[in-house]
């Protein structure tokens, strides 16, 4: 179909349309990437490689910059926001990574308020409240406290998914969010929080090295892809 | 989306801040010479209220100066025949002197008016005095007789010429004691110029004058003290202060320090029975001006000043006399209204003027406040207008660039595309002029929501007249919605229904002044600036349709092929069986075809969709249609002679000929019967606002003929080539249209036109590709 023939309805939540990453000797390739990620929609992504899997979910997010091509996310053009705005928009994206990031000076409760005490005007007691009612749901006693390299690393999977799925994100960006090791709970826990959170109209975009990971949770007319160094490949029929 | 968040991503607070600075900047500009005006005003009004003041100052000083120079000559008699007398009686011969006394007297009182009287005494108790007496002069002495005092009175006229005489008793009366004589003795050793000494005033009863004596002592050769006095009437300085005019409605008045008024308004009933004019103090109810500016005077001396009493401003002016009577105090006032009323009327007009001025500059806001908004608009518009343009020129590029642009062989399915998109319409079409000129056919549409091409449909002129009409005039057309103009009625109905649009935009298409075609938009929603493309996207689909033609004209056709049924060379009469649409003839029911397999066999399905309705009024309806339908048809069958026309629900199967050999009349009496029922079913459903609409499928396959029931005369078929025509008919890409398979196509392309519908998969059959059949050539 020529360009500009149709106008959608509903604008993608994330939008890669032959978006080229500046190569930097490793990690993704310079290809061109094309992806719509509709409101509601779950991507799966099959991705053997850490490096090009942090630095896709980074496109996505506006942090890698692109040579050509566009990355719109909510309908906004990364490349076309200021600063400000882009950290704004960012505040709307869940993210699951490998490195979690966590700061061990500060609290594991800390670690995931920051955030949202960020980019939002809810109260602390609001917002505590939100991430209480969500540790319960994942498997945690409460919002714990300790500083993250105390915690185990089951709880610290546990609190990630808590800060990832705090305030409602419109978008959801989750690297390997599930190892097959994780108790059956939990596993049920993420993915009927992550079916709420699609029903709401979030996006998902889940990244994971193996298949099996969300074997039991893919449908056949969910988009499939794989990551690799010939760029993002569309799967069928798996 | 989080509603809680402090910075919402989607709004540019920067357009944002330069969208309320454009609102509010001229606003600002409003107020801003608002407040300058303002300024302006304020200033220039104190400006000139304090010119006005300086000015009213300026004159009351004038007038000051004007009075004090008035009184001065007033009571000036006073120190200047004082002086005249101090030198003129100092004699010690006293008949001497009281004869010059009475002299200056009567010259004195004769030629001064307001001079009331003279004396004169000396310290051995001697007196004279020299007075009016009606129009004569009374001139009296002291005199003793027989030890007694009395005033002799020596009544003279102006000459001194004797007139009559009398005499009073004087008993008690000693000039020595009076205040006038006493005072100048106080003052006998004061220089020349402070030796006059004035009395208070003082009324004098037997004249009403209210006077005021002046006195100046001197001495005899012989060393008595001689003091001459003088009285000055001050009822004429109350007329002559009374009379003067101090702006509009000024005053002015003569007081000492003390309060007591000398002259002015107060003292108007002077000389009446009762009046105490010696008793007369300024009011602190009625003269709170001049009260307030003597307590001035008293603090700063001499000046002007301004106060504020009675709900407005006057300006008073407070001074010394210094000829007269030093604590004389010359006050006048006058209301700051009577010098700077026109700076009251200048402010007011200033004032109207500036409402007038920030009236003006409100509308210039407004206007560059609206100006600015539209600035924007346009800005967007032309922003606009350049992306579009630059949209256009890619596609323009992407025309200019296709392969084979001008072959009218080769598809260019982006022609359609690029319509569509520029056109942001539902559907395009470019419809070919078929070389009889009653007949269009589409060569190629596009339908933007399916993302689909679709061709191959026609229309006649016959069921679209007005259609016809617009191509021959030659003039585009955009009608707003197409099912309420009569001309176009019918296509709306029969192509415009099938995707429910409405507007219609419709551009004939000529070559050489000759009409080939024509380019129809439905339901296009920006057809303003598109006209480039539309026109260059028509140019090049004039040179293609008018090639097309022309080759179409060319071809040569054999005469025996263009004859439609194949008039009498049919070889088999129709067969008609029973249960068919086409009854049977009771001899031909022997002639059944054998049962068994017939390998090609020309076949045809008629599938109706949207046929059906639970409303009875609609299928009340919808029956009559079909009922029509159905004659035509059957009427139809007959006349292109087909060898059969089943009814099966909503399909009709149509036989071309039914025999184990290959033939081709078989397939062109098919071909043609489909053409002729598609513009006979057109015709009837354009009539009606019908959602109805019918596709064909044509097929040339295998067949199985059977004869069932208990008399083996029920003609049945079914097989290969059923199912084919079947699946043609019901994948048909849009109503109306005839599909046909490649088997068929072969048969018949040499007396047809088509257009390739493309390939797909047929289980069993594999990869296959099909047609649509659009007219005879």
């Amino acid at each position: 179909m020529s360009q500009g023939v149709s106008q959608p309805d509903y604008t993608p939540v994330l939008e890669l349309r032959e978006a080229v990453p500046i190569f930097d000797e490793e990690g993704l390739s310079p290809l061109k990437y094309t992806l719509a990620v509709e409101p509601g929609d779950c991507v799966f992504i099959e991705s053997r490689d850490d490096l090009q899997t942090a630095q896709f979910t980074n496109l996505c997010a506006g942090i890698l910059p692109i040579g050509s091509g566009k990355v719109r996310c909510m309908g906004l053009e990364w490349q076309a926001l200021d600063e400000r705005r882009a950290h704004a928009l960012r505040g709307r994206i869940g993210r699951i990574s490998e490195d979690s990031g966590w700061i061990d000076l500060y609290g594991m409760h800390l670690n995931i308020l920051w955030p949202r005490l960020h980019h939002s005007r809810s109260s602390y007691a609001k917002l505590v409240e939100e991430a209480v009612a969500l540790a319960l749901r994942f498997g945690l006693p409460g919002l714990p406290t300790q500083l993250p390299e105390r915690l185990s690393a089951l709880d610290r999977k546990r609190a990630e998914y808590v800060r990832a799925f705090m305030g409602r994100p419109s978008l959801l960006l989750l690297e390997n969010p599930l190892s097959l090791a994780a108790p059956k709970e939990l596993y049920n826990a993420f993915l009927s929080e992550l079916t709420a959170a699609r029903e709401r109209g979030c996006a998902v975009v889940w990244i994971g090295a193996e298949r099996s990971a969300w074997s039991g949770y893919a449908q056949p007319n969910m988009q499939k892809f794989r990551l690799g160094d010939n760029g993002l490949i569309e799967v069928r029929g798996v | 989306m989080p509603t809680d968040e402090i910075i919402n991503p989607a709004v540019n607070m920067r357009g944002r801040r330069w969208q309320i600075f454009q609102l509010v900047g001229p606003i600002l500009g409003v107020l801003l010479v608002i407040g300058s005006i303002m300024l302006v005003t304020l200033h220039t009004y104190h400006t000139m209220r304090e010119g006005a003041m300086s000015l009213s100052r300026d004159l009351l000083k004038s007038q000051q100066r004007y009075i004090t120079g008035e009184v001065s000559r007033y009571l000036s008699p006073a120190s200047g025949i004082a002086l005249t007398a101090s030198d003129l009686l100092k004699t010690d011969d006293i008949g001497r002197n009281a004869a010059a006394f009475m002299a200056l007297g009567r010259s004195a009182l004769g030629n001064m008016p307001q001079v009331d009287s003279f004396f004169l005494a000396d310290d051995r108790g001697h007196f004279w005095m020299s007075a009016r007496r009606g129009n004569a002069y009374e001139e009296t002495t002291l005199c003793h007789e027989e030890g007694a005092p009395y005033y002799c009175h020596k009544i003279t006229d102006r000459d001194g010429r004797f007139l009559s005489a009398d005499s009073f008793s004087a008993e008690g009366y000693d000039p020595r004691q009076r205040l006038w004589y006493k005072g100048a003795v106080a003052r006998e050793h004061e220089s020349l110029d402070n030796r006059l000494y004035w009395t208070d005033p003082y009324p004098y009863l037997s004249t009403h004058q209210f006077i005021v004596t002046a006195s100046m002592v001197f001495r005899s050769p012989s060393g008595h003290r001689i003091v001459f006095a003088i009285s000055i009437s001050l009822n004429q300085l109350t007329r002559f202060v009374n009379s003067l005019k101090v702006g509009k409605s000024g005053q002015a008045v003569i007081v000492d320090v003390d309060g007591h008024v000398i002259a002015g308004h107060n003292m108007t009933p002077i000389g009446l029975p009762g009046f105490d004019a010696s008793n007369v103090h300024l009011d602190p109810v009625t003269q709170p001006v001049f009260l307030r500016a003597l307590n001035v005077f008293k603090v700063r001396g001499d000046g002007t000043g301004v106060v504020h009493a009675r709900g407005q401003n006057y300006v008073t002016i407070a001074s010394a006399m210094p000829i007269a009577k030093r604590s004389w105090v010359l006050l006048l006032n006058a209301p700051e209204d009577d010098f700077a009323s026109f700076t009251r009327v200048v402010k007011r007009q200033t004032v109207y003027f500036s409402f007038l001025i920030v009236g003006l500059a409100s509308i210039l806001a407004l206007a560059l406040v609206y100006q600015g908004r539209r600035v924007e608009k346009y800005q967007t518009r032309l922003r606009d207008e350049e992306d579009k343009k630059r949209q256009d020129s890619a596609v323009l590029l992407k025309i200019t660039n296709m392969p084979g642009l001008l072959d009218s062989q080769q598809e260019v399915p982006y022609l359609c595309e690029a319509l569509v998109g520029q056109a942001s319409a539902k559907r395009a079409s470019i419809w070919r002029l078929l070389p009889d000129g009653t007949r269009l056919i589409c060569e190629d549409m596009f339908n933007r929501d399916q993302g689909t091409h679709g061709s191959g449909m026609e229309l006649t002129k016959s069921a679209h007249p007005g259609l016809f009409a617009c191509l021959n005039d030659g003039h585009y057309v955009d009608i707003p919605d197409a099912s309420w103009d009569s001309r176009f009625e019918s296509v709306q109905r029969v192509f415009m229904q099938m995707i429910g649009a409405r507007r219609l935009f419709v551009l004939p298409v000529f070559e050489e002044h000759h009409p080939v075609g024509l380019i129809m938009l439905e339901d296009s929603v920006q057809l303003r600036g598109v006209e480039r493309v539309i026109a260059l996207i028509a140019s090049v689909v004039a040179v293609r349709l008018g090639q097309a033609q022309k080759a179409e004209s060319e071809e040569a056709v054999p005469q025996h092929l263009t004859t439609p049924f194949g008039g009498g060379q049919s070889k088999a009469p129709m067969k008609v069986v029973e249960g068919f649409l086409v009854q049977s003839h009771e001899e031909n029911k022997t002639d059944l075809p054998a049962v068994g397999l017939y390998p090609e066999v020309p076949i045809m399905v008629l599938e109706f969709s949207e046929a059906y309705s639970s409303n009875r009024e609609t299928a009340k309806t919808m029956l009559a249609l079909m009922s029509e339908m159905s004659e035509k048809i059957q009427d139809i069958s007959q006349r292109t002679r087909l060898f059969s026309v089943q009814v099966a629900g909503n399909r009709f199967i149509f036989l071309g000929s039914c025999v184990q050999s290959s033939e081709t009349d078989g397939v062109l009496h098919l071909a043609d019967a489909a053409i002729l029922i598609r513009e006979a079913c057109l015709t009837v459903i354009s009539r009606m606002s019908t959602r109805l609409m019918f596709r064909m499928g044509v097929d040339v396959g295998a067949i199985l003929v059977a004869h069932l029931g208990k008399n083996h005369n029920v003609f049945n078929l079914w097989g290969e080539g059923l199912r084919m025509a079947e699946t043609l008919a019901h994948n048909a890409p849009d109503g109306g249209q005839i599909q046909v398979s490649e088997r068929a196509y072969l048969e018949m392309r040499r007396h047809f036109l088509f257009r390739p519908r493309g390939d797909f998969y047929l289980p069993g059959s594999g990869i296959t590709r099909s047609y649509i059949l659009a007219g005879r050539r």
